[in-house]
């Protein structure tokens, strides 16, 4: 249906002799489904500035492991209902390994790429070549209390070490607060925070060479940690084993809780009495902790702009991503949706300074901010790492058997399909 | 020519065309798929025959081994606690002269509502801060202190399968009160006048005559229970790690998640074969002993 409307009207120019310029395309524009609604207004702003080309948007569930299972089959059957897709930066290297992307270097030629955010365009980047192009980001943050340190007469906490300082005094005085919550179900979000946890111990998944390797002294040391912050320590409540986003929001905006690590989406919940928050106003953020000062980790998220291969509309839908990308197309969806800005110019724009004055002190958090492993085995390592480290958090297997068994499993993947 | 005799295949061959294309094809086209290595991932690398090496690699993968253990352990708790609770609901029904329909109604509640929605529920009263269980556990003092049941395997087992029986008893509740008020009351009675307990009757006349209905409920269970996905997906995702994960719950990773389809279809077909298995257990076993 959607490739006879531009034909027939084809013939009807034929016959009439009417300029090519009418000839409408209609693209379509695939996203899983955003509450704010914000593209909607630019989507209208570029249909006026194109008359000849109409974007339809085609929503999939806010549930990004669902969105990814729905396009990949979606892909594997080649099908060109696709044109602009929104891509979550975990996606990008498999699906441009797989070839279902475009490449997009030629596009970048026409954007300041210097000015889009380091760390997403990193993800964004396979085999040296643009796949994507970062749309907006996201990143693991540190909220805490701010009452309840200034009471105590505490800064934020720069260390691991500082943080468990903080709880232990806290805590002696108030010992039903919970310490610190994050989020370690048995799901994609746990690897998030594992990530952090690693990077902040001055780990990597990747030695110098490139190769794939977590059982090293760093890694096994920031895992030991975050077990014993849950096991002994009692900084962590053991729950947080079958918490995702939504459940660890909820205690730090009950009040039960004096550090959260959460993505940046909570700053305005929780500052916002109507969703029955309890700490409004006594919100601080921060980078999250290091090892020792100034190792601070950020796990990098995010959605980012990639068109199809199988699209037949692949001008269109360049033309729809660059206008996304625009200085001030970029700002009006920030300034709406209150999403953070792949462009770092933006982050000293007095409007969206103005609406969002804690974007100033996270600048840091996003510019340092890390993708997970690039690779397109991403996923399988992702649920590799879940089952192991969860096993380690639960304590049935030690640390380094659990470093050991991920890096056997990793490279037994490696070995069918090649890296 | 048109000989008399072929008439009976022209009306069975819509049916079985039908159950041919989407029963048996599927089946033997999962069939084939498992004796390649293919990864949709991976275009370009093919789709290459390598025999049986998914099967011989499948039942040297702990976690799929795991996995079927994990099910089958699943799948005979569930069906047992059913069964005793469904039973004995189904009895209560049975006797229950008024408010019948309001009760049959009431019963079937849980059961009518979609998996997905109730795990979420059951997740959240779950909670280890805020969830009710907790709050009630401690109000009775049956526990001193909240409990964080999703994140100890046995307690998250309970839960799970605390979670699908509280689900489907209704569904086996109603089908042996379908076969108990078959059963012609005058059975009973002389029973009665023999002077049979009620276990003895229960027993001998109850069972017996309800064998046929309960072999149904049994099978279509036992069958539902063994592709559990649902309830562990919503509730534990599979954890604490990995504890939970079922058969189908890691086929659909390596499906979907890592597009192994080759392995994943060798995963589909052990499925397959264990669901033909009981199947054909029940069958057998019980169904041909009822006279």
């Amino acid at each position: 249906m959607k490739t006879i409307f531009p034909y027939s009207f084809l013939i009807l120019i034929l016959f009439t002799g009417c300029s090519p310029e009418e000839e409408i395309t209609t693209i379509t524009f695939n996203l899983g489904r955003d509450p704010t609604g914000a593209h909607y207004a630019i989507i209208e702003l570029f249909e006026e500035t194109y008359p000849n080309i109409k974007v339809q948007v085609v929503e999939s569930p806010q549930d990004a492991s669902l969105q990814h299972d729905l396009y990949v089959t979606r892909f594997a059957g080649k099908d060109n209902s696709i044109d602009v897709i929104a891509l979550d930066v975990i996606w990008i290297a498999e699906f441009a390994r797989a070839g279902w992307l475009l490449p997009l270097d030629d596009l970048a030629l026409t954007l300041p790429m210097d000015d889009f955010l380091p760390g997403p365009v990193e993800a964004c980047t396979y085999r040296d070549t643009l796949f994507a192009i970062p749309w907006f980001t996201d990143a693991g943050l540190l909220y805490y209390r701010r009452d309840l340190l200034n009471e105590y007469g505490f800064d934020e906490p720069e260390t691991w070490n500082d943080l468990q300082i903080i709880v232990d005094t806290i805590r002696r005085d108030n010992p039903q607060m919970n310490g610190f919550i994050l989020q370690a179900e048995q799901y994609e979000g746990l690897i998030c925070n594992v990530m952090e946890f690693i990077w902040s111990h001055g780990g990597s998944v990747w030695d110098e060479s490139g190769h794939w390797r977590t059982a090293t002294p760093e890694t096994e040391k920031a895992i030991q940690t975050l077990i014993d912050f849950i096991r002994t320590d009692d900084i962590i409540p053991r729950g947080v084993l079958t918490y995702q986003e939504e459940e660890s929001r909820h205690i730090f905006q009950d009040g039960r809780a004096i550090f959260l690590r959460n993505w940046p989406y909570v700053w305005e919940l929780a500052n916002n009495p109507a969703t029955g928050s309890n700490v409004v106003g006594n919100v601080g953020i921060a980078p999250l902790p290091g090892e020792k000062p100034g190792l601070h980790a950020a796990t990098l998220g995010g959605w980012n702009l990639g068109i199809s291969a199988f699209s037949d509309h692949p001008d269109e839908s360049r033309k729809l991503i660059r206008f996304f990308m625009d200085y001030h197309h970029m700002k009006q969806f920030s300034l709406e949706g209150g999403r953070l800005p792949t462009r770092m110019s933006l982050y000293k724009d007095p409007d969206i300074l103005q609406r969002s004055p804690h974007f100033e002190d996270l600048f840091e958090v996003f510019i340092n901010a890390r993708p997970r492993p690039v690779t397109p085995h991403y996923s399988q390592i992702s649920d590799i790492m879940q089952v192991n480290i969860h096993r380690a958090l639960l304590g049935r297997i030690s640390v380094r058997e659990a470093l050991e068994r991920i890096d056997a499993e990793v490279l037994a993947l490696f070995e069918r399909y090649g890296k | 020519m048109k000989s008399r005799s072929y008439l009976p295949y022209y009306f069975i061959a819509p049916a079985a065309i039908i159950i041919f294309g989407i029963a048996l094809y599927p089946i033997l086209h999962t069939f084939y798929i498992s004796l390649h290595q293919i990864n949709l991932k991976f275009p370009d690398l093919g789709m290459s025959f390598i025999w049986f090496e998914n099967y011989i690699r499948l039942f040297r993968d702990v976690r799929a081994m795991g996995a079927l253990l994990n099910t089958v352990f699943f799948t005979v708790s569930t069906v047992a606690l059913e069964l005793v609770f469904g039973m004995i609901i189904a009895l209560l029904m049975d006797r229950a002269l008024r408010f019948r329909g309001i009760l049959r109604a009431t019963v079937l509640i849980p059961w009518a509502m979609p998996t997905v929605v109730a795990a979420m529920l059951w997740r959240w009263m779950y909670n280890d801060q805020s969830g009710i269980i907790n709050a009630m556990l401690v109000a009775t003092g049956i526990t001193s202190e909240y409990m964080q049941f999703l994140a100890e395997p046995v307690l998250a087992w309970t839960a799970v399968i605390v979670t699908e029986v509280w689900k489907t008893t209704p569904f086996m509740a109603l089908l042996l009160l379908a076969g108990l008020q078959v059963i012609p009351r005058e059975v009973y009675e002389a029973s009665a006048i023999d002077g049979a307990s009620k276990v003895r009757t229960f027993f001998t006349i109850t069972l017996p005559l309800i064998r046929p209905v309960l072999l149904v409920a049994l099978l279509f269970r036992t069958l539902d229970a063994f592709r559990v996905f649902d309830v562990i997906f919503v509730m534990t995702g599979g954890g604490p790690g990995n504890a939970t994960e079922s058969l189908s719950l890691y086929t659909y990773k390596t499906m979907f998640g890592a597009l192994d389809f080759g392995y994943g279809s060798a995963l589909s077909i052990l499925t397959f074969a264990c669901v033909v298995i009981i199947s054909v257990f029940y069958i057998k076993f019980i169904g041909t002993k009822t006279r």
